[in-house]
């Protein structure tokens, strides 16, 4: 029968718990304990059944684990004792560390690199994850993203919405607290001009300008310097500057009281002085004016909003407390059909309004017309993955070289472990160990990013500001952090060699039998597919950066210098532009000008609905349009495929457009030459197609070429005067263009640039995102060779005997080589093998966000891996060629 | 000297005192059948060890058994110590019982 024997299967309580009361229970009480639960167990088996029996055996498991029934345990902490022995392990680690000063030093310098690199970019994620943390009421204030629809098509989703939706939203929705808006410039700019009492002008154009609520200042917080938040802007003429437009505009005098004029015909009165907008804020403007002094803000309309054109603005709302903005998202929709201006029938135009939480828009939002360049919550994720993984391949250094010396140490272990060293004792001396050289290595890389924080910032173009020791909330997860970090990679060697045999590790034969070389093994896999992945990924980066660069853009951007067009312009404007344009081209440096609403290297900033003439409303489509002149098509070196340029000659041009393919492609026409001649209706009139160019690349080779028309301009459209100049290096060449200017055009600042410079800007972000690849995969190679460097002096001293031998049997050096240089081959090909899909799926998702792009080729992928293999194989060479030429008889009398 | 005694106390070791060879189990299964209410374990070794540490229990380890999976016993035997305090707890509810006038208890 079963039960003859005294096995636990047959009774069948739970195992955890039985594990748990064993784990606890004194051994001189856990016989009668057990056998009681068990026999108990037995019984109550038959009387309740096998459930409830489970269930009173765990219950009864329980309520034995109290003091009394507790093991005696040695473990319970003795203050004095615990400190006296911390004490002595730093001062055996010490002396580890003095001893092997090569070792160490090594191994600390990995940690740095990878600890610095670390905490740059954890710096980098905290001041983006920052953004507006320091508005008081910030957890209340929610921004309106319009979304709409044509059709039930979403056609856009924006940042801004009707003026007058702020308002309404006030009176009808009780958990509407308070509304400001922000009206912009959307790409325009005004002249300011400032003129002191001795009759000197200070004019600059300005850009970061908004016009906003008197109600702005108190909602968000902004902090003034002078002046009343609350008063500041209630007057119309009334005006608000940060400290440093007020310094370049005034100097050290007291801005409050002086008065501005803007675009030479409206005055405005300084009444506050604004601390400088932190870089953390997703909204940044030098001057405020007031929203009231735009006319359409002074009367509105409280029934219907016009939507569209300039009446638009940035909507923040102030909600209630403890208000849910999802159910307060559910009432718009009622309240938006009530409010809605009925459109054109046959489409179905609908909004849809969307509670933005403030703190939320810089890293997720992402609209059109954004006030400022969104951060990407994709780029700041990868870099901190990127930065985790330059630090794990740091500690993984540590990891395998502390395993791999461990049999070197292994005696040491041996003589601690005859003299009485428990395991635990010997754990916590080489946790000791890590805990110290984590340290020192935190400490110096603060130092390190001290110094290097600002060139950092330069050179990968990442905008923040040093957070590391103004954050308190920042440093106690990061010291957590680092101390796990150091526990960990401690850990396993402590594991490792407090569990060698006294007797094996005394007669140092650890080395040949360790098992711990799997483990290392395994982790070098992991950090060659690191290395290799990343530098897989600064080649592609760079490749299609250089790509986007030297492709055809099918225009001429070089030689060419652009110059802002005056503002301040008089009735007479079009013959002071051609004077202009007379004198300028006197001087034998300038060969050609043309003025236009347009130039290669921003995006089309106009567009009108156009389509066939004779189709119906609702095939109107919208296209990019440009205003040009007779000059602009020859300047930039746009290529007719089909028809002529506009020309004097032609009285008719002015309506008449010129298009390129990508239109004419959209128009359903297979060949240019047929488009020519087609009538086009837009809501400027009907124009007659007259001359097709060629697809040219008005914005970078990310974006794909898109349909556009260009006019005849007419005069309120010239935005940029272009030349091109015989020679780019003259400075005398501009000061007579400037004179030009500022003779024909008082009143305007001369703001010059060179286009090709200006086209090249908007690779910046590209160029930046590939320096950081670099830099980082530069240091997880070097890491990684700091490492390999260690590992291969360890393990060729270890087989120093064996190579002796071998060369006592006749092996020649290069054989020596050859066999040693296999076992360092072996992990790079299977790094390789792991690293190599996972790039390519990462890059391939990478690279789909340009329309123009490489190819991901064989080469790109395995030029890294064989770059790492030669960068590895010059590393271990050097201990290997040592020893492999070492002295036979000195080799064997070691052993 | 009257050693005192709790209630659950006295119970175990009068179980102690009538079942022959008592340990954990079978006190509580003893106590079920005598008093007709559950007892756990953890409890009875509690007071166990509370009688011992009085002197009013003695043990001794003892043999194990297939439903115990081979963990031996430990098994108790009163005191005369123990028959001491259980006699002096009679002696005095004797003597309080002879103090009750009659016609209450037929009340009652």
């Amino acid at each position: 029968m079963d039960n003859k024997k005294p096995n636990k299967q047959n009774l069948d309580p739970p195992k955890w718990a039985d594990r748990f009361l064993e784990w606890y229970c004194s051994p001189n009480l856990l016989n009668e304990i057990q056998g009681d639960l068990y026999e108990a167990f037995s019984i109550r088996v038959k009387k309740y059944g096998h459930r409830k029996a489970r269930l009173m055996f765990i219950k009864e498991v329980l309520l034995f684990c109290k003091p009394s029934s507790l093991k005696k345990s040695s473990n319970i902490p003795n203050l004095p004792i615990m400190l006296s022995f911390f004490r002595y392990y730093l001062k055996t680690t010490f002396r580890n560390l003095v001893k092997n000063k090569a070792f160490a030093s090594i191994n600390i310098f990995g940690l740095v690199l990878g600890m610095t690199a670390f905490l740059l970019i954890l710096n980098y994620a905290w001041f983006e994850l920052s953004y507006d943390e320091f508005h008081e009421k910030g957890s209340q204030i929610y921004r309106i993203r319009n979304d709409h629809f044509s059709n039930g098509i979403s056609t856009y989703n924006r940042a801004i919405t009707y003026r007058d939706a702020g308002p309404s939203l006030k009176e009808e929705f009780p958990e509407v607290l308070d509304f400001t808006r922000m009206n912009g410039l959307f790409g325009r700019n005004l002249v300011v001009t400032y003129a002191n009492d001795n009759g000197i002008a200070n004019t600059f154009k300005e850009e970061n300008v908004y016009y906003v609520d008197d109600n702005f200042l108190s909602m968000f917080t902004f902090p003034l310097i002078k002046g009343d938040p609350a008063q500041a802007l209630r007057d119309m003429s009334s005006v608000v500057l940060t400290e440093s437009i007020a310094i370049k505009y005034f100097g050290t005098e007291n801005p409050i009281g002086k008065i501005i004029t803007v675009d030479g015909n409206e005055s405005f009165t300084v009444t506050g002085l604004l601390k400088n907008i932190p870089s953390n804020s997703h909204m940044k403007f030098d001057i405020l004016f007031p929203i009231k002094s735009l006319s359409e803000y002074q009367n509105r309309n409280n029934k219907m909003w016009s939507g569209g054109g300039g009446d638009v603005a940035y909507t923040y709302v102030l909600l209630a407390n403890g208000v849910n903005p999802a159910s307060l998202e559910r009432k718009f929709h009622d309240f938006l059909g009530k409010h809605q201006v009925p459109h054109i029938t046959g489409t179905e135009i609908t909004d849809q309004f969307v509670l933005q939480p403030l703190k939320r828009i810089h890293l997720h939002s992402n609209l059109e017309f954004e006030i400022k360049a969104n951060g990407n919550s994709k780029m700041v994720t990868f870099l901190m993955i990127i930065g985790f993984l330059v630090l794990s391949i740091a500690w993984i250094n540590y990891i395998n070289l502390s395993a791999v010396r461990a049999t070197k140490r292994a005696k040491e272990v041996g003589v601690r472990k005859v003299i009485g060293a428990t395991k635990g004792q010997l754990a916590k001396q080489f946790i000791t160990e890590a805990l110290v050289l984590n340290f020192m290595a935190s400490l110096l890389s603060v130092v390190l990013i001290l110094i290097l924080f600002p060139k950092f910032k330069e050179l990968t173009g990442l905008a923040m500001e040093p957070v590391f020791f103004s954050n308190h909330m920042f440093l106690l997860p990061l010291v957590l952090f680092i101390v796990f970090g150091a526990i960990l990679s401690g850990l396993y060697p402590a594991f490792v060699m407090s569990s060698f045999e006294p007797l094996v590790a005394l007669k140092g034969k650890v080395g040949q039998k360790f098992k711990g070389i799997s483990l290392v093994k395994g982790m070098t896999v992991f950090q060659y597919a690191i290395s290799i992945v990343l530098l897989a990924g600064t080649f592609t980066v760079f490749k299609q950066v250089d790509f986007m660069q030297n492709q055809d853009l099918g225009i001429e951007i070089d030689q060419t210098i652009v110059i802002n067009a005056p503002k301040i312009t008089k009735d007479n404007y079009a013959s002071v532009l051609e004077s202009f344009r007379e004198e300028t081209l006197k001087h034998p440096d300038y060969i050609e000008m043309t003025a236009s609403s347009e130039i290669p290297g921003r995006p089309f900033n106009a567009t009108s609905m156009m389509a066939p003439s004779g189709a119906s409303r609702e095939q109107h489509k919208k296209y990019a349009s440009a205003w040009v002149d007779y000059d602009f098509l020859p300047i930039f070196g746009l290529d007719l495929i089909s028809g002529r340029n506009f020309s004097k000659d032609f009285q008719t041009d002015e309506s008449a457009i010129i298009v390129n393919e990508e239109f004419v492609k959209s128009l359903g026409f297979v060949k240019p030459k047929d488009a020519i001649g087609q009538l086009i209706s837009s809501n400027r009139g009907t124009a007659k197609i007259i001359g097709v160019v060629n697809n040219y690349h008005q914005v970078s080779l990310k974006n794909a070429v898109e349909p556009a028309a260009f006019f005849l301009n007419s005069e309120r459209n010239r935005k940029y005067i272009s030349f091109r100049i015989s020679s780019k290096n003259l400075s005398g060449t501009i000061d007579t263009l400037q004179k030009e200017y500022e003779a024909m055009f008082p009143g305007n600042p001369f703001e010059f640039f060179f286009l090709d410079d200006y086209f090249d800007q908007q690779y910046r972000a590209d160029r930046s995102f590939g320096t950081v690849f670099l830099l980082f995969s530069v240091l997880a190679l070097f890491i990684t060779c700091l490492g390999l460097f260690n590992l291969s002096f360890i393990t060729t001293l270890n087989r120093i005997g064996e190579i002796a031998v071998r060369k006592v049997l006749g092996a020649s050096t290069p054989s020596i080589v050859m066999l040693f240089s296999k076992d360092f081959i072996k992990p790079i090909a299977l790094g390789s093998f792991i690293g190599i899909p996972i790039i390519w799926i990462i890059l391939r998702e990478w690279l789909s966000n340009y329309a123009f792009r490489i190819d991901i080729s064989f080469w790109l992928l395995f030029t890294p891996v064989i770059l790492t293999l030669i960068i590895a194989s010059i590393t271990m060479s050097y201990h290997i060629l040592k020893a492999a030429r070492s002295n036979t008889v000195e080799s064997l009398r070691i052993e | 000297m009257i050693q005192s005694l709790g209630h659950l106390e006295e119970n175990i070791l009068l179980i102690v005192m009538i079942e022959k060879e008592t340990y954990g189990v079978s006190i509580a299964e003893a106590y079920e059948r005598h008093i007709g209410k559950t007892i756990s374990i953890p409890a009875v070794h509690t007071v166990l060890k509370r009688l011992q540490q009085k002197g009013l229990v003695r043990s001794q380890m003892g043999g194990a058994t297939p439903e115990r999976g081979g963990r031996r016993k430990r098994i108790f035997e009163a005191t005369s110590r123990g028959y001491n305090v259980i006699a002096e707890i009679r002696k005095n509810r004797i003597y309080f019982w002879s103090l009750i006038p009659k016609l209450n208890v037929q009340n009652g």
